[in-house]
């Protein structure tokens, strides 16, 4: 008997499960597949305080501002500041017209007002720059600026960050669930929900599990899974496209204008770029999102114009994911609310279900937050305070010493480095187990430099289960090679970790290299051509892993989760 | 050893009976076999290409019924292999060469005698050899390098798969287990035992590439030796080793091997983006073209059209040049690379796909030298979006990957109007159009059969 279910693996359901088991909350965290592995992993990776929505609702932008701000200081190792350029461009730099310097006027009192809110993120104040001085600190911009105004934002790995907060409230007590599937819901006295039947995506058990309470935070599966409850849960599902490059072309972020007057970006992440956003409405299924020819085509039309020099970057992939956004009629993408909402749906008949719409990444917090009081007021217990912005997520207490870790264990620098930005202060442990165990000191995906004693680590104490779980824990095969080099050797780490059989082995490795594929179809040119043809004479090719391993694919029970579904599948 | 190509940059113009673009196994085998009519023969390659990316496998076509993981039942022998996939694509290379299917084995022949042996390919009347992949899969092949065709699994036994204890990419228990599963499935009578072995006990060897482990091997097989006896468990009839056995020939190094164990020993082939294998035959290629008096060049080519507009450049001169990253002059445009006529009687086109640069696609699909239409499936790419050129699953099927040249049966490349281009241009290995090597199972041995046929085509022979 647990006195909250969250369904959910998500950023807000991770979160939920966090401060409800801080709160002292027998809290079980039910997930259909893995942490992150929907809308939290495929959005643009920013804890920003969303400048965009300033036009719209400025409690949306002084909220995730604040947030922003307790964020940093409980995870302050997965954070990186990204100074953006707003451009201001005009058909002749040398004569703007009347129009465009009006919206430099514009732009400047707008980020002027951004401003206010930065000192909650410790983020600094807007400056403006002549177009000399924005071509000396962003040499990659297009030649045709009167100038340009900075702002500044965070960038995050939202992948840690989810799995990040589930460690957190498994250590203080939670039940974990991941590729367990919610198939109904228990009913008690009067229709009130008591509880949930799931099936084990492993097993194909069926469980039932009873709690006082349940909480859906199923970002654009509410409404799936809420139809199970016989309750109507709207949203209004807008689909974003982002395309990542394979190398970092700008210093800094920068805001280009679509052919239709839309904002994106341009905006070094990690060792990459993220090129983002498309914002349109989605009618589909979204288990199974796929790019198409125009999606990619737009992006790629407003970043060369005002950061031509993309072109020599390589598109790695090209990812999509589905915004929970708040259901409202009559307005366009752009401008729908990024607020959220917290209902009970007594009304409904069926009490004791809270469900959770809309948001943003960066203030998942402090929707999680509202959530559990939420809970509290439905289970009658005394209001327990929250604690969730004061106590550091795992890793992030305190920033370990690079340089002293890697002298001391005899590892790489650079190695050294992206596991201390991945797992803060725990790289130390992460170190150490390296040096316990020899055979871990080995080198698996060298884009990203990530070492088998880190996915030991995801698999012992991360959840991390399938090879899939692992890519998003430690960006295995994110890199520019996507999986060709690392693949192989990060299943035969999962295969011992995990004692999989070799039929079990080869279907992890053949799903890693199948949703790699996926993201790589539609941005196909070039090298990356090559890349692939690479791939496939290792893996199909001279490792034979074709037709046997794709014949095993079919959905029977396996071992570990269900292969054939479709993945999200960012950065 | 020597790591890099043999050879010279392009410094003048080219004369010779015989150019060849490519210097992968097919531009390898279309040169030997001018050079065998006596021709003169250069051959011009931008740099190595997916020949030193090579598993160390020749295969030529696969059992259509006996994919790895199902039991080898109906065993055909590779003839009807090859005929079956000839049948099953009819605009597969095979097919195009079906009539001349009688003088396969002369040209398999070939390679081992070229090779000095170290190639070589099963009677077209046996079936194809079976061997262990790293990636813990079986894989069919005709041909391949000795070391690792040594390994075929139809030898049977108890077999001991050595790997480095608990190495993600050499985990003896990891591949051992593999094997048995695996040859229960495929009715192979052979056992299998792990032998994971301590040779790897200094604090930084987990983080050595392949290249850096096999010239340590090369250097002091002993201590090898030593580790496998340690590890080694009773009742093992032989061994089958990472493919590091020495940086070029493995043959020194195994016939060390067996005579200190006293079992018969084979390599692995590989399946990574370091296979030594690969580097190997791309070395071996090279010694017996130099040795054979093919002049090897460097070089990119491009043509405006056919064979009389064939020029050549230099491409990485200026970059070799230190002096351009000089204080101040980083900034400066290097000088265009000087451009040099080719005088031949024939040409021959083997550049490969994508991983060799003779096929490039920017925005859409072209051939890199004469602009070539490129085939996909019998149509002309019209520049499509990539996403229509291909499936959603990786090993569906994918048409981008089966794109290239289409020839006519003398291989010689044709136009959009289904005429050859030049009747002196000739093409062979992976810039065909038809194979995916990744799903159709025909690889580097296929490229060895079309490369010499396209040498002797481009003689003025066969046909």
């Amino acid at each position: 008997m647990y006195d909250l279910i969250v369904i959910g693996g998500g950023v807000n359901g991770t979160g939920i499960a966090r401060d409800a088991a801080m709160r002292g909350y027998r809290t079980l965290l039910v997930e259909k597949r893995d942490f992150a592995a929907g809308s939290s992993g495929a959005n643009s990776g920013m804890i920003h305080g969303g400048v965009r929505y300033l036009r719209y609702d400025r409690s949306v932008t002084e909220m995730a501002c604040i947030d922003s701000g307790y964020i940093q200081r409980i995870a302050p190792h997965l954070l990186f500041r990204i100074p953006f350029l707003f451009p201001l461009r005009a058909e002749d730099p040398a004569d703007p017209s009347l129009q465009e310097r009006f919206l430099r006027y514009g732009v400047e009192v707008y980020l002027g007002l951004y401003d206010v809110y930065q000192p909650h993120k410790r983020g600094k104040q807007s400056a403006v720059l002549s177009a000399e001085e924005a071509y000396d600190l962003e040499p990659a911009l297009a030649r045709d600026l009167i100038g340009a105004i900075s702002f500044d934002e965070w960038g995050i790995d939202p992948f840690r960050l989810c799995a990040a907060n589930a460690v957190s409230a498994k250590a203080h007590g939670a039940t974990l669930r991941t590729y367990a599937q919610v198939t109904g819901f228990l009913r008690g006295e009067a229709g009130r929900l008591e509880g949930v039947t799931l099936r084990d995506e492993a097993t194909g058990a069926e469980e039932a599990h009873r709690a006082r309470a349940v909480v859906l935070a199923c970002g654009p599966w509410s409404t799936k899974v809420a139809k199970l409850a016989g309750v109507e849960v709207k949203i209004r599902p807008g689909k974003g496209v982002h395309l990542t490059l394979d190398r970092r072309v700008s210093n800094y972020g920068v805001i280009c204008k679509t052919v239709d007057g839309r904002d994106i970006f341009v905006m070094p992440h990690e060792q990459t770029s993220i090129v983002g956003t498309t914002d349109d409405d989605f009618y589909g299924d979204p288990d199974h999102l796929q790019v198409t020819e125009d999606e990619v085509a737009y992006l790629w039309e407003a970043a060369t114009r005002s950061v031509p020099s993309v072109r020599h970057a390589r598109i790695l992939r090209a990812w999509a994911g589905v915004r929970p956004t708040m259901y409202e009629y009559g307005k366009l993408e752009d401008a729908l609310s990024r607020e959220h909402a917290i209902a009970h749906h007594d009304a409904d008949g069926a009490s004791g279900l809270i469900s959770l719409v809309g948001g943003k990444l960066a203030s998942y917090r402090i929707m999680s937050e509202e959530v559990v009081d939420a809970v509290e007021r439905v289970l009658g217990e005394q209001h327990r305070p929250c604690r969730t912005h004061l106590e550091p997520l795992p890793g992030g207490d305190a920033f370990p010493d690079v340089p002293e870790l890697a002298g001391r264990y005899r590892l790489p620098q650079v190695t050294v480095e992206r596991i201390a930005y991945r797992h803060g202060a725990l790289a130390a442990s992460i170190c150490e187990l390296a040096d316990r165990e020899p055979h871990l000191r080995t080198p698996i995906c060298r884009c990203e430099q990530v070492i088998a004693a880190e996915l030991a680590w995801s698999i012992r104490h991360e959840e991390g289960r399938r090879l899939l779980d692992l890519r998003r824990r430690n960006r295995l095969a994110m890199g520019p090679c996507q999986g060709t080099d690392c693949a192989a050797a990060a299943a035969a780490v999962l295969a011992r970790e995990a004692e999989l059989a070799p039929a079990q082995q080869r279907r992890e490795l053949a799903d890693l290299l199948q949703m790699r594929w996926k993201g790589k179809r539609a941005v196909l040119d070039g090298e990356g051509l090559a890349q692939e043809e690479l791939s496939r004479s290792i893996h199909l090719g001279a490792g034979a892993l074709g037709e046997a391993p794709l014949a095993e694919r079919a959905p029977k029970a396996g071992a570990t989760g269900q292969p054939t579904k479709a993945d999200e599948d960012a950065a | 050893m020597s790591v890099g190509l043999r050879g010279r940059a392009v410094e003048g113009s080219i004369r010779a009976d015989v150019v060849v673009i490519g210097g992968g196994i097919a531009g390898a085998a279309a040169a030997l076999a001018a050079r065998r009519k006596g021709r003169q023969v250069a051959l011009v390659r931008r740099a190595w290409g997916a020949t030193a990316l090579s598993a160390g496998l020749l295969d030529l076509a696969p059992d259509p019924f006996a994919s790895p993981a199902q039991p080898l039942g109906e065993r055909r022998d590779v003839r009807g292999c090859i005929r079956a996939l000839a049948l099953r694509s009819p605009r597969h290379p095979w097919s195009l060469l079906a009539e001349r299917l009688e003088r396969l084995p002369a040209l398999l022949g070939r390679a081992a005698e070229e090779s000095g042996g170290r190639l070589r390919f099963t009677p077209l009347e046996a079936e194809n050899r079976c061997v262990l992949t790293p990636l813990g899969t079986l894989k069919t092949s005709a041909g391949g390098q000795d070391a690792v065709l040594r390994g075929d699994l139809h030898h049977g036994g108890r077999i001991g798969v050595v790997g480095f204890a608990r190495h993600p990419a050499w985990d003896a228990e990891l591949l051992a287990a593999s094997l048995a599963e695996l040859a229960t499935v495929a009715g192979l009578r052979c056992g299998a035992a792990a032998v994971p072995t301590d040779y790897l006990d200094r604090i930084d060897d987990y983080a050595l590439r392949p290249l850096q482990l096999a010239a340590r091997i090369e250097k002091d097989p002993d201590r090898l030796v030593q580790s496998i006896r340690r590890a080694l468990p009773p009742g093992v009839d032989r061994l089958l080793l990472p493919p590091l056995l020495g940086t070029d020939d493995p043959a020194p190094v195994l016939a060390h091997l067996e005579a200190a164990l006293g079992l018969p020993c084979a390599e692995l082939p590989a399946a990574s983006t370091a296979p030594l294998p690969g580097l190997r035959l791309q070395r071996l290629l090279e010694a017996r073209l130099e040795a054979a008096g093919v002049q090897l060049l460097h070089g990119e080519a491009t043509s405006d059209g056919d064979v009389a507009g064939l020029r050549v450049t230099a491409p990485l001169a200026p970059i070799l040049d230190p002096s351009h990253f000089d204080e101040g002059r980083a900034t400066a445009e290097p000088p265009p690379p000087p451009s040099h006529r080719v005088e031949a009687v024939a040409v021959v086109l083997a550049t490969g796909r994508y991983v060799g640069g003779g096929i490039r696609r920017n925005g859409r699909l072209r051939e890199s030298v004469f602009d070539l239409p490129v085939a996909i499936d019998g149509g002309i790419d019209p520049g499509s979006w990539p996403g229509s050129l291909t499936s959603v699953e990786k090993g569906g099927e994918q048409p981008a990957f089966r794109a290239g040249v289409a020839v006519d049966r003398q291989l010689r490349p044709l136009d959009r109007d289904g005429t050859p281009r030049d009747t002196r241009l000739f093409a062979c290995g992976s810039v065909l159009a038809g194979n995916d090597p990744a799903r159709d199972g025909a690889g580097l041995g296929l490229s060895w059969c079309t490369g010499w046929l396209a040498g002797e085509a481009a003689c003025g022979e066969g046909g």
